[in-house]
Order: structure tokens, then C-alpha cells, then sequence
């Protein structure tokens, strides 16, 4: 009994649990976040797909290329210079393709940054042959010809593999 | 000087927890916020011809010997193709649906309709997997989608696409 009375006053909650939960949580999305940002764009709404298979996360090898027609008023928010110097290269509906990293390019410029990576990952591969995976990640307004024009761009550059990525949909959903 | 020291009740030490754990839930609070789950996304595989093949037809030689890494080529039995809305209001959306088969061709409205219809025309087929979509120019993205996903509810695993209707090559070139 005494000894309970004299920890009376000296009653403080334990935060060292607590802390190493939310240093941990802190971790995780910290590294989730450096994830998303590495590889996709938020500029792109995926369409959705009741058929599309969830991602090969041993896939490494991969080239992303968005695609998405120029809308300007989803930009109106950007800079007035940012703004100006886009719609100096892109009329309201032009193709519009984001790789992170580089500038939005037109299908002229996609053609020949296109040729670059395949020439430098011909030259970089053990065996000659390119094993990169493109993933093409089309909003869901793009119109079809300018998706099939990528396609067959990548096709003629010489990548044989491409992946279209698409939202995953619940099967239960009707038609 | 040894007796004097351990004489002397050691300082405690207080390791400030409360900042720590103050900056430690902003940041928590402001990952949560911006966090994006990328694992809803999905995928499909598409496969193309090999390089030779696609060398060949870029600077228009004939088509070289057949490449023994690349799957076998087996024709559909069934081809869709897909109108789109030309108007301002719809544009980009399905006007009307054909589906092509050797015994004739159906038009449909919807995809409830093409769903019907395919299931029964899977059951005719001789390539029961394999079907191709052309879809029109102006057809929106996500309407492709929808058709290609109807055809592999309907039994076509293997879906293709077709270039659609008066595409010209060379504005690939």
C-alpha cells in the first residue's frame, strides 16, 4: 500500500511506445511517398479496368511514358510564366506527353527522346537486346489515335514489351 | 578528487520527448494527407513484333523470316469495331458497335448489348480467346477500355488492337 502511494505523485504516460509507432508510421509513408513520386504523374486520371492485373513489383526495368491531351484550364493554377511557355507549345487538346524529369513533349519530340533511350539502352545491355518495358499511362480523355500513335512509336524505336496501365475496378460492378 | 565526485548525486538528464513528438505528428499528419495509394492501379500486357519486323515496315521492305522467340500469330474470328460520337456535347463517346465475324456482321448499342452478343459468338468461334478491337480515331481512352474489358468478361482473354480507320503510318514516321 505504501508503495503505491508514493508513485501517486510521479504519474507520467509512457510515450516511448507511442513514439515508435508514429516514427514508424512516419517511415512508411515517407517511403511510400518517394515511391509514388518516382514513377507516376498525378496529371493523369488512369481509366478504370475491371480486367487490369495488379503490378509486377519485381519489374524494374521500366520506361514511364503519360500521355494526356492539353486541357487548359487543369494548368490555370501554375505559374503565369510556366503557363505562358506551355501554351506557347501546346494548343487546348494537343498531345500531351510527360516524362518525369523532362519537359512535356510533343509526339516530334517523344519520337526522338524515344530513339536516345533505346540506343543508349542497346549500348548499356550485356547482350545487345533492349528488355525495357514501356508503361504507358493514358488519361482516361485521351482520344484512341494518339495512344495507338505511342504504341507505334515505341513499336518502330524497336521496345517489344509495353504494359497500359489502367485503375483496378471491382469485379462485382456491372457492365 | 575521485571521493569528491562520487560524492555528488549524478545530473539528470531530460530528453525534451514533446517537440519531437509534436514535429513527429505533423509530419505524420502531412504524409497521410498527401498520400497516394498506387497499389489500386493495374495493368495489361501487350506484346509487339520484334525489331526486325518493325525495322522492315518502317523503311517498307518485306517482312523478314518469322522470329522463333515471339509468340505465335493467330487471326481473330471476331473483329469489333467501335463508332465514337462526333458532336461537341458526347464527343469521344460510343455511338454504335459492330461486331464482325465470318458468318456476318451485328450492330449493337451498348456494351450490355455487346456482352450478350459476344458470349454467344464465343461460343461459335474457332479462336475462342482472341479478338480484335478498332476502335474510331476520336474514341476516348476510357471507352476503349470499357470495350476490351467486356470482351474478356465475355471469354476473349487475348484482345488486340487494331490501328483505327484511315490512321496514316507516316505521321508515326
Amino acid at each position: 500500500m505504501s508503495h503505491g502511494a508514493s508513485d501517486e505523485g510521479n504519474m507520467e504516460p509512457n510515450l516511448t511506445p507511442l513514439l515508435d509507432v508514429v516514427l514508424q508510421l512516419l517511415m512508411f509513408f515517407m517511403m511510400c511517398v518517394n515511391f509514388v513520386t518516382n514513377q507516376v504523374s498525378e496529371e493523369i486520371v488512369l481509366p478504370e479496368s475491371m480486367s487490369a492485373v495488379p503490378m509486377d513489383k519485381n519489374e524494374v526495368d521500366v520506361l514511364f511514358v503519360n500521355l494526356r491531351p492539353f486541357i487548359l484550364k487543369d494548368y490555370e493554377s501554375k505559374g503565369a510564366t510556366a503557363l505562358q511557355k506551355l501554351t506557347d507549345k501546346f494548343k487546348e487538346g494537343d498531345p500531351f506527353i510527360i516524362i518525369l524529369g523532362e519537359e512535356p513533349m510533343r509526339f516530334s519530340e517523344f519520337k526522338f527522346w524515344l530513339r536516345n533511350q533505346f540506343n543508349t539502352l542497346k549500348r548499356t545491355s550485356k547482350d545487345g537486346k533492349v528488355k525495357t518495358t514501356i508503361v504507358m499511362r493514358a488519361h482516361k480523355l485521351t482520344d484512341y489515335d494518339q495512344v495507338y500513335r505511342v504504341l507505334q512509336m515505341c513499336k518502330i524505336e524497336g521496345f517489344r514489351q509495353i504494359k497500359l496501365r489502367a485503375v483496378t475496378k471491382s469485379v462485382a460492378q456491372p457492365i | 578528487m575521485s571521493k569528491h565526485k562520487n560524492s555528488e548525486p549524478s545530473p539528470e538528464v531530460i530528453l525534451p520527448i514533446t517537440p519531437m513528438l509534436d514535429m513527429a505528428f505533423q509530419l505524420l499528419t502531412f504524409f497521410i494527407f498527401t498520400y497516394n495509394p498506387s497499389g489500386l492501379e493495374g495493368q495489361f500486357d501487350l506484346s509487339l513484333p520484334s525489331e526486325n519486323e518493325a525495322a522492315a515496315k518502317e523503311t517498307k521492305q518485306p517482312p523478314p523470316p518469322p522470329d522463333p522467340d515471339a509468340p505465335p500469330k493467330i487471326e481473330a474470328d471476331v473483329t469489333i469495331v467501335v463508332e465514337a460520337v462526333t458532336d461537341d456535347i458526347n464527343r469521344g463517346e460510343i455511338a454504335k458497335i459492330h461486331i464482325k465475324q465470318n458468318s456476318g456482321s451485328i450492330i449493337v448499342g451498348d456494351l450490355k448489348e455487346l456482352f450478350e452478343n459476344l458470349k454467344l459468338a464465343n461460343e461459335t468461334a474457332t479462336e475462342k480467346e482472341v479478338i480484335k478491337i478498332q476502335p474510331a480515331s476520336k474514341l476516348k481512352w476510357s471507352n476503349v477500355i470499357m470495350v476490351a474489358d467486356t470482351c474478356r468478361k465475355a471469354g476473349f482473354k487475348n484482345v488486340s488492337f487494331v490501328e483505327p480507320p484511315g490512321f496514316n503510318i507516316s505521321v508515326v514516321n
